[in-house]
């Protein structure tokens, strides 16, 4: 209907400048939404779909297996008890980072290229933070009771223990998820809308119009949401950084070597905000190319990206080091012990691998040829996404491994049904990206529609 | 106008609830919004495919309540948060853990800080959803075709049919003359001036609605009911456990028990028992003992008694007769005729015959247990099980003495009592 307009110049013979703006407004509109309205995605989105859902089958199976036979079927054993399900919790939920990172603290400082990426990596951070709520959900090993996690009135007459930093983390993640839907849909209302009103079938105009809220654009109510949605952006400031500070105090809280230690918060928000931005780059640079958004994820976008991640990755690298000084000038036996073995006891291997991926690697972005090749910059994300699971990895098992009665230290082992159910989360991960990039719209329109020269007006009517 | 509108239902014509007008340029709504205002209109609207902020001004929009709302709902999820971690882990519920403190502030900062957000974030969202009343199923601005360039790259003023000012000639006109690419009426449609859910919709709602107050129903009932079996168990995890317990079959052994008897010619550690009198009741030649394998004192009275009390009372009563908590409930229910009770009721230690028992012999009944009676050799060892004969035998006493072998200051001690203080053996053995 009304994107035929686009083709028009606009009557009343607009002005030079304001014909620019036109168009450009039009073709943010069709760029964005002609990909949910095109007949058949592009050939690579059903090959991807295809291998996302046989992993997301896998992962199914593996969830089978675990819950009717039992959390004996990881390799979760004395001493390791918390083995691969906590190191992909804490991997994926620090994948979920990025997202309301870039939503709300880069809205708050008014940093204006977010708005081109800010759709996809809110959406990354909600599913990311879905395939980490599974991990602890399934842990608990009876899932079927995993509701006495919350405090509610029940027949035992108990409550949960709230000094415990284990529930601590239930309310902190699930917090998350809902302030980050949240956000994230109240920034798809207006966009949803517009899809509704380019919708060319009654099936599409009633479901994109039943999530679109009726909205039509009133000023009045643009006045209400941009209010709200500021203090949404306010609230989840705060809470980005809080929660990947309370996952560390699950460890920090706890007497073991290794873990003890008050860097933890800062330096797991830190090693969040890298692996999440890693991980958008990751995403972005083929969906970009594949839904031909070139123009509005521009390359300057990606660059401003790397730019944070070789930040963060010097943040990891300084905790990494501080963490080994504070070992050896705390002057703690068991905690030096804990860190020299970290770097060069049975686990070496997966340290080194840590700090090639975190700390040596990104330092490429130094060079500018290297942030803005889109090859170069999706290997060092991959990279990087690789170092920051073992991070979690060296951190979980390292310290568990090696008790303090050494008859009781062990080497800590993965069964195939660990490893199947960390790719299988990738499966799930990817197949919700993928039919978000297919059904809404990728880009948040209306934001970028705002931030495009000459959208406020010229300036003439005052 | 309001008039129009009557004369317009009669004619089955719809009506006019406003006129849109269609703008080129941000500039030229933001400028057409400030005109529409001047000349006095109160109910119109500015549409933009996103936030034109020069609008707030030229319209005249007064500030939001919102952020009011999300600071008092956030100060709510402190409060509920506190309170909630103190009521929970503090009185309602205390437990010491790791030698930390009931209630203290430090350890409940995360969940204050997680409650805080989770309330303000909830209450930002939908009060904004509320004050715009988003959600309704349909709009009248809808019906103008020309109206769905609102959420793409147009922009439109509307003004609604409320109010002196309309008028649909006039108000197009005025319209037109502020620079509009079009003016179009936005005319009622027939969903709305039926102003009725669809039936469908009507129909599904009905029934889902019937639906969930199943649910309710069923957990209301099953809580205010009464009944004769076990609670319904929902996650019955540690009921069943693979283990074998006693007395029952054990394919692993030869002799199919999974009760293993001791190996042959070895007894257990404690199992010696050579002093028959104190483990069996029972002299060298087999007879009841009639002395006490005890030392018979105020300490072991006093030990007896108290064992009486945990062990024996809730059946046989304080004072013997078989007057229990159990008998008592039992006899209630009997009352009531509540079927399928086959209730023996607990003898009474005052009976001739038990009196007449040799100690011995009740030993032996609380040993192995008697009739309905069960053992209490796992619960009580035999010391206190010969206390507990000890006391039992002073219930006796007391409870066949006659007054005259009371002697005399209790006696006037007792006749000082008002008569309901009165025990139970005291009248009894005045009956006799």
């Amino acid at each position: 209907m009304s994107h035929t307009a686009v083709t028009e110049p606009p009557a009343h013979g607009a002005p030079g400048p304001e014909r620019e703006t036109l168009s450009q407004l039009a073709d943010i509109t069709n760029s964005v939404s002609s990909i949910t309205e095109m007949p058949k995605p592009p050939k690579v989105w059903y090959v991807t779909m295809a291998i996302s859902l046989s992993f997301l089958a896998v992962l199914g199976v593996m969830l089978v297996i675990l819950i009717s036979t039992g959390v004996g079927v990881w390799g979760n054993s004395s001493p390791t008890f918390w083995g691969w399900p906590i190191v992909n919790f804490v991997f994926w939920v620090g994948i979920g980072h990025a997202g309301t990172l870039i939503s709300a603290i880069l809205f708050i400082f008014r940093q204006s290229w977010r708005t081109a990426i800010n759709r996809a990596a809110e959406a990354m951070t909600i599913f990311a933070v879905i395939c980490a709520g599974l991990f602890p959900a399934i842990h608990v090993g009876r899932v079927w009771v995993v509701y006495w996690l919350f405090p509610y009135p029940n027949q035992m007459l108990m409550w949960p223990n709230f000094r415990s930093p284990l529930l601590w983390d239930v309310f902190a993640v699930s917090t998350y998820f809902t302030v980050s839907l949240l956000f994230w849909y109240m920034g798809l209302v207006p966009d949803l809308a517009t899809i509704r009103d380019r919708a060319t079938t009654k099936t599409r105009r009633f479901l994109y119009g039943l999530f679109a809220l009726g909205w039509t654009g009133s000023a009045r109510h643009w006045h209400r949401y941009e209010r709200a949605y500021l203090l949404l952006a306010a609230l989840a400031t705060p809470l980005v950084l809080s929660v990947h500070s309370v996952v560390s105090f699950d460890f920090a809280v706890a007497q073991l070597p290794g873990w003890h230690t008050t860097i933890f918060p800062p330096y797991f928000v830190a090693g969040a905000i890298f692996s999440g931005f890693a991980m958008v780059v990751t995403l972005l640079v083929p969906s970009r190319k594949i839904f031909k958004l070139e123009h509005i994820i521009t390359i300057d976008h990606l660059e401003v990206m790397n730019k944070v991640i070789l930040a963060t990755s010097l943040l990891v690298g300084y905790a990494y080091a501080m963490e080994m000084f504070i070992a050896w000038y705390g002057g703690n036996m068991y905690e030096r012990f804990a860190f020299l073995n970290r770097a060069l006891g049975p686990y070496a291997w997966s340290y080194w691998i840590m700090v090639t991926c975190n700390v040596i690697i990104p330092h490429v972005f130094w060079f500018k040829q290297v942030r803005r090749s889109l090859l170069g910059m999706f290997i060092v994300s991959i990279f990087v996404n690789i170092g920051m699971w073992f991070e979690r990895f060296v951190i979980a098992v390292t310290s568990l491994s090696r008790d303090f009665l050494p008859s009781s230290w062990g080497y800590f082992r993965p069964t195939i049904i660990d490893i199947l159910t960390f790719m299988g989360s990738f499966g799930l991960f990817f197949t919700l990206y993928l039919l978000f990039c297919r059904y809404l719209p990728m880009v948040a329109m209306s934001e970028v529609k705002a931030q495009v020269p000459g959208a406020q007006g010229h300036g003439d009517h005052h | 106008m309001d008039q129009k509108p009557e004369a317009s239902i009669d004619n089955g014509e719809p009506r006019v609830l406003g006129m849109v007008a269609e703008f080129d340029t941000p500039d030229a709504l933001v400028e057409a919004a400030r005109r529409v205002r001047e000349e006095g209109y109160e109910h119109f609207d500015a549409h933009s495919p996103y936030p034109i902020h020069a609008l707030d001004d030229a319209m005249k929009i007064r500030p939001t309540i919102i952020p009011w709302l999300v600071l008092g709902a956030g100060m709510t999820g402190t409060t509920i948060a506190v309170l909630m971690q103190w009521w929970t882990n503090a009185v309602d519920y205390p437990f010491i853990i790791s030698g930390k403190p009931l209630f203290s502030l430090p350890a409940n900062v995360p969940i204050m800080f997680e409650l805080t957000v989770l309330l303000a974030a909830l209450t930002a969202f939908f009060s904004n959803m509320a004050l715009n009343k988003m959600g309704r199923p349909s709009n009248p601005l809808f019906s103008v075709d020309r109206f769905r360039g609102a959420t793409a790259e147009k922009f439109f003023l509307s003004v609604e049919a409320r109010g002196f000012k309309f008028d649909r000639v006039e108000t197009k006109k005025f319209l037109e003359g502020l620079g509009a690419a079009a003016v179009e009426p936005i005319m009622e449609t027939d969903a709305e001036r039926s102003s009725k859910l669809p039936r469908p919709i009507v129909t599904t709602a009905i029934v889902l609605g019937s639906l969930a107050l199943v649910p309710p129903a069923f957990v209301f009932g099953m809580r205010a009911g009464t009944f004769d079996k076990p609670r319904l168990h929902i996650v019955p995890d540690m009921d069943y456990q693979p283990k074998y317990k006693a007395q029952t079959a054990n394919d692993f052994f030869g002799d199919m028990r999974s009760n293993r008897p001791p190996v042959e010619g070895t007894v257990a550690i404690g199992d010696l028992n050579l002093d028959t009198a104190l483990h069996f009741g029972k002299n060298e030649d087999g007879d009841y003992v009639t002395e006490f394998p005890i030392p018979v004192n105020a300490e072991t009275m006093a030990r007896g008694e108290e064992r009486y009390r945990i062990t024996c009372v809730a059946c046989h009563g304080e004072s013997g007769t078989g007057d229990g908590m159990i008998a008592k409930r039992a006899d209630l229910l009997a009352q009531r005729g509540v079927s399928g009770m086959s209730w023996v009721p607990p003898t009474s230690i005052l009976d001739q015959p038990v009196q007449d028992q040799p100690i011995g012999q009740i030993f032996e009944s609380i040993t192995n247990g008697i009739r309905t009676m069960p053992a209490y050799s796992q619960q009580i060892t035999p010391e206190d099980r010969w206390a507990i004969i000890l006391y039992l035998k002073a219930l006796q006493r007391a409870g066949s003495a006659t007054m005259d072998q009371i002697p005399a200051a209790e006696r006037q001690r007792l006749n000082a009592m008002p008569v309901e203080a009165t025990d139970d053996e005291t009248t009894e053995g005045e009956d006799e």
